[in-house]
């Protein structure tokens, strides 16, 4: 049996608006971690929380555990766990009680319970200040307060929406290594994510979606294969603001296939290195750019990003 | 759920300070204002319009209808020019000449028509009218006869006797064997009969708490935008507790905290201001867990439609001070036109305040209150569930 089954969804916040999530389908096997990858507004908060039942789709629907979206909301409620993109902690209340509300309002309680806030605790590195007030931790100990709470009751899907962002590289580091860990005892996660590391460390498979739509599936390797042969080039140049100009004038270059500029970067996906690179060396310099850096990449989701939407995925 | 409600709450002194110290102060500033403390809490007697008076006559006549006035239960204010919007009267200048050489005189009487004092007013300015104009009959003729029987000769005897029949006959009518009463129908419905009014110190304690609790029962406005604002609200939906249950822990966390507010504010009103709350325990008990689920009702209607906590601050702290002014808790409703006091009875405050002032000024009892707590309990139940409707769609 799959965990997710999702059909078709559809979701309109307001009646003539536009389609924040518009037919996405997809599966999640059991005991998989699935990652939807995509930039920001993309819609992966809205398929979360559709899937968990905090808002109603437009169309469409999904079956979570087995049950129901639309008609059994109850039944997947308590078949999850949910990481909210945005910090949901009682600031005033201690690590310690935080988790016992949070265990309390998910039917759990008694001595089971206290076993479990003190495991949690300890697996999330916060057994020290466990009795000090949430609003006093540091951004990644709320983080990590955040993903235990998600976790308590040990439910077999977890859905984690982009629980690194803003954070430190070694509460990350945690973060991703318990997922993992998670997923080794049996639970199947939907992780969303705008970081391609983190979708290719972590997932079996990814989907990734631009603007509501689902416009890839799959896992790394089927991913990477569509892009085919092409390679992509990274270029950074002393001139950042020129980078959409570089961008016009290679595009018609022979064995170009993408050309996109982002954040002062400029993002080529060639057919071949080899001979591409220097045309584009050429025209940077007929355009007075001088170039600080190139870096050859093989193909990975980013690649396939660009590939698929012609535009880069911002990290 | 209400557990983690009430430690979101007692977390400051400055919440203390408005929960408690704040509300006392009020309570002992406005009864001085409305005169309680310094009287001993005498109950004031039936109410007394005020009667604004321009006279173009400074004869001795005046003064007497003057002081009639003053006696007809009129508070007189002898002013050069009639303000405004106010009852007035003009006395032109040959008053006392004409009265006192028996002829007609007319004084003109300013009304308000709309005001439900209007024909009290002009009953009072009648009766002194007469009173006086009998008196100065009553003189004249014993002047009259006086000057047959040779008692009075020359004119400032003369002057002097009618000054002093005149001043008998109207201390004699003063307390007068036999009157008929006058009641106004409205002032009966709202306070009791007059004469049994809330005292200052009274009506100041119950009207600065059904404010002052109203602020907290209404701030159950706030509790979907602070947990919206605080995130927690997005988690708590899609945990397995219905909706009802999450809603429900919070406001009977919020009725808990507004009655235990409730409890120390009648505390400290009997304690410090020696209001006697304590006299029927039961029916003030009862109208005040009817109070707060009304009121807690309304705050939880409200909070379905504000979406930021800015919105819900000034909606509950303009909304209680509104609800609480336009329900008497200020100053006494039997001040107020007719119309003003059967509009404000769609108002949860009216009810609370007519129940709590009942409690103090008369001593009602639980069968007395019933109906009042009745009536909020009635708020209370279509407010929850208009609340709890809308909050099922609540995205
Ligand atoms: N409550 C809402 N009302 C109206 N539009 C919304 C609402 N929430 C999201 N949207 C819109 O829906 C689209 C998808 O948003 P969503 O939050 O799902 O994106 P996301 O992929 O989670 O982005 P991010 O990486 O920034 O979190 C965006 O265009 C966003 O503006
Ligand atoms: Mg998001």
């Amino acid at each position: 049996m799959s965990l997710v089954e999702a059909r078709n969804l559809v979701k309109r916040y307001t009646a003539d608006g536009p389609k924040a999530v518009d037919n996405v389908s997809f599966e999640i096997r059991d005991g998989e971690i699935f990652s939807l990858l995509g930039p920001n507004g993309a819609g992966k908060t809205t398929t979360i929380s559709m899937l968990s039942t905090l808002i109603r789709p437009t169309a469409g629907t999904a079956l979570v555990n087995g049950y129901d979206i639309r008609t059994e909301p109850m039944a997947v409620r308590r078949s999850i766990g949910v990481v909210p993109q945005d910090l949901a902690l009682y600031g005033k209340l201690s690590g310690r009680e935080n988790l016992r509300f949070w265990g309390e309002m998910r039917g759990l309680g008694g001595p089971a319970l206290w076993e479990e806030i003190d495991e949690k605790l300890a697996l999330m590195d916060l057994t020290d200040r466990a009795g000090d007030r949430a609003e006093t931790y540091s951004g990644g100990m709320k983080r990590r307060l955040n993903l235990a709470i998600g976790m308590l009751g040990n439910p077999p899907l977890m859905m984690l929406d982009e629980p690194t962002v803003g954070i430190d590289p070694q509460s990350r580091r945690h973060i991703l290594d318990y997922v993992r860990e998670l997923n080794r005892a049996g639970a199947g996660t939907l992780y969303t994510t705008h970081y391609m590391e983190e979708a290719q460390e972590l997932s079996d498979r990814i989907g990734i979606i631009d603007r509501g739509t689902l416009i890839a599936l799959g896992t790394l390797q089927e991913l990477t294969q569509m892009v085919g042969e092409h390679e992509m080039l990274r270029l950074q140049l002393y001139q950042p603001e020129a980078g959409q100009a570089l961008v016009d004038g290679v595009r018609g270059l022979e064995g170009m296939h993408q050309a996109s500029a982002a954040d002062g970067e400029v993002v080529l996906s060639v057919a071949a290195v080899e001979t591409t690179l220097p045309q584009v060396l050429t025209k940077a310099a007929d355009l007075g750019l001088s170039i600080r850096n190139v870096e050859i990449r093989e193909p990975n989701l980013e690649t396939v990003f660009l590939h698929l939407t012609g535009r880069a995925l911002r990290d | 759920m209400v557990r983690n409600e009430f430690r979101q709450e007692f977390v400051s002194p400055v919440s203390v300070f408005f929960f408690l110290i704040l509300p006392l102060l009020f309570t002992a500033a406005v009864a001085a204002g409305l005169g309680g403390l310094s009287e001993n809490g005498e109950r004031p007697e039936e109410f007394r319009a005020e009667l604004y008076v321009e006279s173009r006559d400074e004869g001795p006549l005046v003064v007497a209808f003057l002081q009639a006035l003053q006696e007809a239960n009129l508070t007189v204010q002898v002013v050069e020019a009639l303000p405004e919007d106010t009852f007035g009267l003009e006395v032109p200048a040959d008053f006392s000449a004409r009265l006192r050489r028996g002829e007609h005189v007319t004084v003109l009487l300013h009304t308000l028509p709309a005001r439900s004092a209007s024909q009290a007013v002009e009953q009072y300015v009648n009766a002194a009218a007469g009173r006086l104009a009998g008196a100065v009959r009553i003189a004249q003729s014993g002047q009259s006869r006086a000057q047959d029987a040779g008692i009075a000769v020359g004119a400032e005897e003369d002057s002097a006797f009618f000054d002093d029949v005149l001043r008998r006959t109207l201390e004699a009518t003063q307390n007068p064997p036999a009157v008929a009463e006058v009641r106004w129908p409205e002032a009966v419905e709202l306070a009791g009969t007059p004469g049994t009014g809330a005292t200052g110190v009274e009506q100041a304690s119950a009207g600065q708490m059904v404010t002052w609790v109203q602020i907290t029962l209404l701030g159950a406005a706030q509790v979907l935008v602070d947990e919206r604002e605080r995130g927690t609200l997005r988690r708590l939906l899609v945990t397995p507790a219905t909706r009802a249950t999450i809603l429900g822990g919070k406001l009977l966390a919020r009725m808990c905290l507004g009655l235990v507010q409730i409890a120390l504010l009648l505390g400290g009103g009997a304690l410090i201001f020696g209001v006697k709350w304590g006299e029927q325990p039961l029916a003030t008990a009862l109208v005040s867990v009817a109070f707060a689920i009304a009121t807690v009702g309304l705050g939880l209607l409200i909070a379905t439609f504000v979406r930021t906590r800015g919105q819900a601050n000034s909606v509950v702290v303009g909304g209680a001070m509104a609800l609480a002014a336009l329900g008497g808790a200020w100053y006494p409703l039997e001040v107020t036109p007719l119309v003003y006091r059967q509009a404000v009875r769609v108002l949860p405050s009216t009810w609370a305040m007519r129940a709590y002032t009942d409690l103090l000024a008369r001593g009602a009892t639980v069968a007395d209150v019933l109906p009042y707590a009745g009536i909020l309990l009635g708020f209370g139940v279509v407010f929850t569930a208009i609340g709890m409707w809308r909050f099922q769609a609540y995205e």
